[in-house]
């Protein structure tokens, strides 16, 4: 594999040398896409025509010495839940048939005004509802480390085309976990920033208080690029935090030493918890520790409450935020109906798959008469909870590190017939959605064979210290480089 | 610490029809079965949260405590109607055209 | 609580009525997206992709609203909420593209406040009368309780005209979004004429604080009734719904066509049923639209896409120092400070310009009742008879004062005032050049005044005969020939008294 594809700074790198064009770029995207897409189907669609003519436009800004900015002219791919004006957007779902936005999402407006080039849209779970990329109405994406396994979810598409090299940045969204598990199932790295650091304007809403946008990268270094580029406040987004965006790669100043790794005894005793992954990301710590970072002991009680905070919060808002979807003005409509009742059912049970209807119909009954203070105001109570365990724990240290997921990637099928399973596998990362932290995946070995993934989590606004964290243990290890066999 | 969730109760297919139809989804009797199991088994699971006592908890909506946003009481243009309907699955002009809304559910 | 106006029972029966009030606020873009506030045009052209509810859009507040509320909440006396929360209502209809409507739950924005009505006194029905035949009962006051006022979104408009929709329903989604308050009374009024006293006085407010417009043909002010029946001291019968009553004639109407309708049920030994009813203006009856077996289940929640409004003690006392005075306040004022009639008072401050044009026309010449004659008579006349607003006119403080002076000292007579009035509120201009420039200064030369008429008495021998005689009419000849002679620039009175001297002397 050249050089060239290996970093998004590398890209970079090549594009300043004059060592290649973004034309060439987007060529070699487009080919590797061609390459392994049939077997992964991880990318939807690919815009290769309007890419092909956005990288000519960079190119001539490069000669003219006009460059937007330090990512012009570079390949990205988008989870197929931000809009963009012109483009398809599905969200892996049969109700968004045809839809085709008239506007763009923030961080569409964000990317093109760096000069970066979309090149498509990834596959997701439908309306981001799963772990594992396999409630898609386009077909399940395959984990490019073994394509009998799933990607991870909900952004496992976006996931997947970086392991695989198709771009060296994918942006995907995270409402319980949805990039950093699918980055520690394939092997690269994922950071979901503090809710409300970058815009949710064009982000198709699963729950509001919870989905953040964030990337998927090979590298920190690079994820520190990207989230320059689409963090920031936007006043079309009334959750937006209008604090100033610090320069991320000034961050990553290649020293930890003094930082504090809290060490959450709720993450590392559960039985659930596979113990070679255990292992791996102990070792990951140790290598932290060997920089100059110092192990302490926190202790976040609810740990094991998230998962059931979670769903209860996040279907109750989901039932409300996918209500617009009825077949009125956009989407698909069941053909020959009568009246508008029916319209309205069919259309909708027509439309969406098995995981979404299940989440409609508990969100609608957590919010029902009667219910009320019982789930949704109880699970809102336990958020406080949640965050208060965070705040206690930020008084001992300055990072969090825990397993990312309890397990390597499951193979395909293997929990499709059972929710909670599946939810289940959410158990490290839902807590950070619930008190709106950044939270970042790094990949620190492999178990039988698949990634493991660390997850470090931190303060509100503190990406700088996940991402130096996260680099110096790059510059310490090389499992950020491996990448999967031969995907044919 | 009592239990502040009602006591375990199976959901019943009337419960589901109910759900379903404030959802505006149909479900056929297989359907309804297995929603009711999936929502069964799910509650079962979210029921742990009635091991703890959050009396006087405040609860949530927010994480992160913003100042109330707003916005300049300045009208921008109105989008092109037929860009507002473009993606209509029908359409009369600029309207959206849906099916009758049966009597007795005027508002 | 003030002395309960005596209402009549009908067939024995209390009627209980509370109102919601939906109006719309003056804005020019929307309550949560920047689309403009506009009617009548073409369907959908006054949207944007958050009306539409497109994926991926988010709202955010209007910050005009918040000033708007807070005028509402001091004009009715309520508490102004530091804190107040959006809420989702979750319902499927064609005209609600999101799926739920957001507005205000458990936390409004202004709670728990009165206004004061005046009720017309019952006479008594069949039972007799008070006070003699055709003397005016003096209204009671009486005040009406306001649980709450809340900012919500309004619906968009379902067509479901044939002509135009087919068999189905067409969308129009330009009203989709705008901003609305709804104004919820207590159940405090107990008869069609009390709830019609409510809207008219809630609808002058709303008016005169700059909040709404509240054009009842436009769907700017619409209401809605809930009605129960109780006998005197039993608990609170079962109520009824009447929706979007958009003019005073209808709400009374449905409000006493609904009330005859319970009372029937009642006294026939059956059950009133909760319902939403339809009022048909051309039988005069109201009937059942839709049953309400339990309650809508709406599964209200905090809108997490929205931050809670918090409002300031200053914020409040910002918009209070800038408060126009209400109409009550002013009224009353205009009585005390300027003596002038409670009738008076009340028609000057009906209208909040006009009683701006008095009290500005005031300051330049400072005489309260010629200024206020002047008003009532001549200009409410000459905006009735052009069907204009009083900004649509010419008038100025300036020069109405300056007007009012002229007659006042009597450099013009009161007609020719009058017609230089007409002028003026054509076209505007300086009075005293308008009666220059058309030779109407009035004669006040005694002298001048008294060789005319010498000379009409010289011309009308037999007239002067006449009224030696005793016939007192012949003399409205002799001033109308004097008048004549005069162009009409003397006034009547010198010139009465001239001639009367003159036919004396002679």
């Amino acid at each position: 594999m050249d050089d060239r594809a290996t970093s998004l700074v590398a890209q970079r790198d090549a594009l300043a040398s004059g060592t290649c064009s973004s034309t060439e770029l987007i060529d070699g995207a487009v080919d590797r896409h061609d390459q392994t897409n049939a077997s992964l189907n991880a990318v939807l669609g690919l815009r290769a025509e309007a890419a092909r003519a956005e990288a000519k436009e960079s190119d001539v800004r490069r000669a003219a010495g006009e460059l937007r900015s330090p990512i012009d002219g570079i390949p990205i791919l988008l989870k197929d839940n931000m809009v963009q004006r012109d483009e398809p957007t599905t969200c892996s779902s049969r109700i968004l048939e045809g839809y085709v936005s008239p506007y763009d999402s923030c961080v569409v407006e964000k990317l093109q005004a760096a000069g970066a080039i979309i090149m498509g849209r990834t596959n997701m779970d439908e309306f981001a509802m799963g772990s594992s990329t396999e409630n898609s109405v386009h077909g399940a994406a395959h984990n490019p480390w073994d394509l009998e396994r799933a990607c991870g979810g909900s952004s496992g598409g976006s996931a997947a085309s970086v392991a695989a090299d198709i771009t060296q940045a994918a942006l995907g969204s995270d409402t319980g976990g949805s990039i950093r598990q699918p980055a520690s199932f394939c092997g690269v790295t994922g950071i979901k920033p503090t809710y409300g650091r970058v815009s949710r304007w064009g982000l198709v809403a699963y729950a509001s208080s919870l989905d953040q946008i964030g990337c998927f990268t090979h590298t920190a270094q690079d994820a520190a690029i990207v989230l320059q580029t689409i963090a920031g406040h936007d006043e079309r987004d009334s959750t937006s935090i209008p604090d100033a965006v610090p320069d991320y790669s000034a961050a990553l100043t290649g020293d930890i030493r003094g930082l504090k790794v809290g060490l959450p005894k709720e993450c590392f005793e559960t039985e659930g918890t596979d113990p070679e992954v255990q292992e791996r990301v102990r070792a990951g710590i140790a290598e932290l520790e060997a920089a100059g970072a110092e192990a302490v002991e926190v202790n976040l009680p609810h740990t094991k409450y998230g998962v059931a905070a979670y769903y209860l919060i996040a279907t109750a808002e989901a039932s409300s935020n996918l209500a617009r979807f009825d077949g009125a003005r956009y989407g698909h409509r069941a053909s020959g109906v009568k009246d508008l009742k029916e319209m309205y059912e069919r259309s909708r049970s027509e439309g969406f798959g098995a995981e979404v209807k299940r989440r409609i119909m508990l969100g609608t009954y957590v919010l029902s008469a009667g219910y009320f203070d019982a789930y949704y105001k109880k699970a809102q109570q336990v958020r406080t909870l949640l965050r208060q365990d965070f705040e206690s724990a930020f008084a001992k240290c300055d990072v969090i590190a825990t397993p990312t997921s309890p397990e390597v990637a499951f193979k395909l099928g293997e929990k499709t017939e059972d929710p909670i399973s599946m939810y289940l596998s959410d158990v490290f990362t839902v807590s950070a959605n619930l008190a709106g932290i950044p939270g970042v995946s790094v990949p620190c070995g492999t178990s039988a064979n698949m990634p493991v993934g660390l997850q470090l989590l931190g303060r509100v606004l503190d990406e700088e210290t996940l991402l130096r964290t996260a680099d110096v243990f790059q510059q310490r290890t090389d499992h950020h480089t491996d990448r999967p066999g031969g995907i044919a | 610490m009592r239990a502040s969730l009602p006591a375990m109760s199976r959901i019943t297919p009337e419960q589901v029809h109910y759900i379903a139809a404030l959802a505006r989804l149909s479900l056929d009797e297989g359907d309804v079965a297995r929603m009711a199991a999936d929502m069964d088994r799910i509650l079962e699971y979210v029921d742990s949260l009635a091991e703890l006592d959050t009396s006087g908890i405040t609860p949530t909506a927010h994480a992160i405590e913003l100042r109330t946003p707003v916005r300049d009481d300045i009208a921008a243009p109105g989008m092109d109607p037929y860009l507002a309907v473009s993606n209509a699955p029908e359409r009369v002009n600029s309207a959206f055209s849906v099916p009758k809304v049966l009597d007795g559910e005027e508002r | 609580m003030s002395d309960e106006p005596k209402v009549a029972l009908y067939l024995g029966y209390e009627s209980v009525i509370g109102l919601e009030v939906h109006t719309h606020l003056r804005t020019d873009s929307k309550l949560f997206s920047p689309a403009p506030v506009r009617y009548g045009d073409e369907p959908n052209c006054n949207t944007h992709p958050i009306d539409l509810a497109l994926p991926g859009v988010l709202p955010v507040l209007n910050r005009a609203v918040i000033d708007l509320a807070i005028r509402v909440g001091l004009a009715t006396n309520s508490t102004i909420n530091e804190r107040s929360v959006f809420s989702r209502k979750n319902y499927f209809y064609p005209d609600l593209p999101k799926g739920y409507q957001i507005s205000q739950y458990e936390e409004p924005t202004v709670s728990d406040g009165w206004l004061e009505i005046e009720v017309p006194v019952a006479t008594g029905g069949k039972k007799g009368k008070k006070g003699k035949q055709g003397k005016q009962a003096e209204p009671t006051k009486k005040r009406v309780g306001i649980t709450r006022a809340h900012l919500e979104e309004d619906a968009g408009k379902s067509i479901h005209d044939s002509a135009l929709a087919g068999s189905g329903t067409l969308v129009d989604l330009n009203r989709s979004g705008v901003a609305l308050l709804e104004i919820v009374s207590e159940p405090d009024l107990r008869s069609a004429a009390e709830a019609s006293a409510y809207l008219r006085k809630l609808r002058a407010i709303l008016r005169y604080i700059g909040v709404s417009d509240a054009d009842m043909e436009k769907g700017q002010f619409r209401c809605d009734a809930n009605i129960s029946l109780r006998r005197p001291g039993d608990e609170l019968g079962t109520r009824t719904e009447i929706k979007n009553l958009n003019s005073f004639a209808f709400v009374e109407a449905a409000i006493n066509a609904e009330i005859e309708r319970q009372a029937e049920v009642l006294d026939d030994g059956g059950e009133v049923v909760q319902a939403t009813m339809a009022f048909d203006s051309n039988t005069n009856r109201t009937s059942v639209m839709r049953l309400k077996e339990n309650a809508d289940d709406y599964r209200y929640f905090d809108d997490p896409d929205l931050i809670p409004l918090q409002i300031t003690e200053a914020d409040v006392e910002a918009v209070r120092a800038v408060l126009p005075e209400l109409p009550d306040a002013k009224r009353d004022r205009f009585e005390g400070d300027f003596g002038l009639s409670r009738m008076d008072a009340t028609t000057l401050t009906a209208n909040l310009v006009l009683a701006q044009l008095f009290e500005a026309t005031l300051e330049v010449y400072n005489q309260p009742k010629s200024i206020a004659n002047w008003i009532q008579r001549d200009v409410l006349q000459f905006i009735r008879d052009k069907d204009i607003e009083i900004e649509a006119t010419a008038l100025t403080p300036a020069n109405l004062a300056s007007l009012v002076e002229l007659v006042d000292t009597g450099r013009l007579t009161v007609k020719n005032g009058r017609e230089v009035f007409l002028a003026l509120a054509e076209s505007g201009g300086d009075p005293a050049q308008i009666m220059a420039e058309r030779s109407l200064e009035a004669v006040q030369d005694t002298g001048l005044i008294e060789g005319v008429a010498k000379e009409v008495l010289a011309n009308n021998p037999d007239s002067v005969t006449a009224y030696r005689e005793g016939d007192g009419k012949v003399l409205n000849f002799l001033m109308g020939q004097v008048m004549k002679a005069t162009k009409g620039k003397a006034s009547p009175a010198d010139v009465k008294r001239i001639l009367e001297s003159e036919l004396q002397a002679s």
